[in-house]
């Protein structure tokens, strides 16, 4: 195409001018990309749901309406899992509760993965540090065990071989321990909470409840609460021989989430829970301070 | 052995696509700037062209296997990812929905009276690049939307009647026929609107009627 055969209809219009991305928001836009290429390709980071705790008294009176009303094509509910998740949560109520200062940190080591592309899924092992109060900066310690050498014009040299440290800064998105603690522990109310937080989606809230099973360990009523409202939702089955990430199997529960299956894995005789099919819990507990690992419990 | 731009992205590798935004990132957010006539609506429109380009990155035919063996790889990832751009702007909704998670965690665009300008001309010119903009998507829209497309991508954007083809899905010949139908609807538009105004002014009585 010849430049006149361009300018001639060009003429026909008003100019529009040269509409310009500016360079702030071009790299804003570009990271944004980079960090949807590869930390969403796995479920949303596991610590990063943002639950804001509410009145306890608030949503115990929404709770009189609950659950699957006018939801169309509801999965049926497995009685085998609901039984199970009952006994999951009974034994949970039976933990000791933890005390846990405000000036502590909460310390929660797995394994997981990051895709990187079909063939590049690199193994990491992820150890996190993060306020209790949430005030605070925290860690995060990623020990990448399959994946590149370290490049220097890599943007994912800290996704490379080896371990890394990344500060935390407080986010307000993360939910802290404490809001934690504040969640109803009512388990018809802390449903209507995560479906209300969830848009009354059953993959996405299944997932949210997943998303607190780490920590929720150390708070006995909560953790319990947490799978009696699972019980609650329909679509969960159960898997007599599951795998958790690190290769550890139990009994499993699965479920439809919102781009793929989903797995939950318990030791089959203490019914503790060992992790997902995506990632494994190795460790949960309190530190006093970041990069500390805790002391395991003396009991 | 080293593998190209093409093979990587095909491939899956993120810093790929950190090279494909940094080369086509600002084209693509000046076509779809000129297409929507709304530059916030724009920047929506590189994200989603960038995320879809992801998702249908094995689809990218591979290396050597060009679309008419005669043409040389010249105009390379260009006609590829205007495609994707173009499909984005036909249906932004679908699109957005498809991504809507990755919108969501998108940074919040600052509005434009939250961004104290250094001086009061830099927010005059903004204006009048909004409104410039604005005036010429208006006049766009009085094309249907294939010459629309073809329009955009040929005169204001540059592609070869080839690299248009390519995006487009049709060969070069259907571009170059759309933009010959678009020539002649405009030229003919404007011819009326000229003797429109012509008429006008001949009455004098409607003409003031008119001004008023």
């Amino acid at each position: 195409m010849n430049p006149e055969e361009r300018e001639e209809p060009a003429l026909l219009l008003p100019s529009p001018g040269e509409p310009v991305l500016t360079d702030d928001r071009h790299d804003l836009l570009k990271t944004h990309l980079l960090r949807e290429l590869t930390v969403t390709r796995r479920a949303t980071p596991r610590r990063r749901f943002a639950l804001i705790a509410v009145p306890v008294a608030t949503a115990v009176v929404a709770a009189a309406v609950v659950v699957g009303v006018g939801r169309t094509g509801t999965p049926a509910t497995d009685p085998r899992a609901v039984d199970l998740l009952n006994r999951i949560a009974a034994v949970a109520a039976t933990r000791k509760a933890v005390a846990v200062r405000d000036d502590q940190y909460l310390y929660v080591r797995t394994q997981g993965f990051m895709k990187f592309s079909d063939k590049d899924v690199r193994t990491l092992r992820e150890s996190s540090w993060t306020a209790v109060d949430g005030k605070r900066p925290g860690l995060r310690r990623i020990t990448v065990l399959n994946g590149p050498p370290f490049r220097p014009r890599d943007p994912f040299s800290s996704y490379s071989k080896g371990t890394h440290d990344m500060r935390l800064s407080p986010d307000p998105n993360v939910t802290t321990f404490r809001e934690l603690e504040a969640l109803p522990t009512d388990p018809d109310a802390l449903l209507r909470k995560i479906y209300d937080d969830t848009k009354d989606d059953r993959g996405q809230a299944l997932e949210r409840i997943g998303d607190m099973l780490a920590e929720a360990g150390l708070l006995p009523e909560l953790d319990a609460a947490l799978y009696r409202a699972a019980a609650k939702v329909p679509g969960v089955s159960v898997v007599a021989n599951a795998k958790d990430y690190a290769g550890r199997s139990g009994i499993g529960l699965a479920f439809r989430g919102r781009e793929e299956r989903e797995v939950w894995v318990f030791d089959k005789e203490s019914l503790a829970y060992l992790g997902s099919g995506t990632e494994a819990l190795l460790d949960v507990g309190v530190a006093d301070k970041a990069g500390e690992t805790p002391e395991a419990p003396d009991d | 052995m080293e593998l190209s731009l093409r093979e990587r992205i095909r491939a899956g590798d993120p810093e790929a696509f950190a090279e494909l935004f940094d080369a086509h990132a600002r084209a693509v957010y000046g076509h779809a700037a000129r297409l929507t006539g709304d530059a916030g609506a724009a920047e929506d429109v590189v994200s989603l062209t960038f995320l879809e380009a992801w998702r249908l990155r094995e689809k990218l035919r591979p290396e050597g296997a060009a679309a008419d063996p005669g043409l040389p790889e010249g105009e390379g990832l260009r006609p590829w990812l205007y495609g994707i751009a173009t499909n984005v702007l036909r249906n932004t909704r679908r699109a957005a929905r498809r991504h809507s998670a990755a919108l969501a965690r998108l940074p919040e665009r600052p509005a434009d009276r939250d961004t104290v300008p250094d001086f009061a001309d830099a927010l005059v010119g903004r204006l009048e690049d909004a409104e410039r903009l604005a005036a010429a998507r208006t006049a766009l829209g009085r094309l249907p939307g294939p010459e629309r497309e073809v329009f955009a991508l040929c005169v204001w954007s540059g592609l070869s009647y080839e690299a248009a083809g390519e995006a487009l899905g049709v060969p070069a010949s259907t571009v170059r026929s759309r933009l010959a139908r678009a020539r002649q609807r405009l030229r003919r538009l404007s011819e009326a609107e000229l003797a429109a105004r012509g008429g006008r002014r001949d009455t004098v009585g409607s003409t003031q009627e008119r001004n008023r």
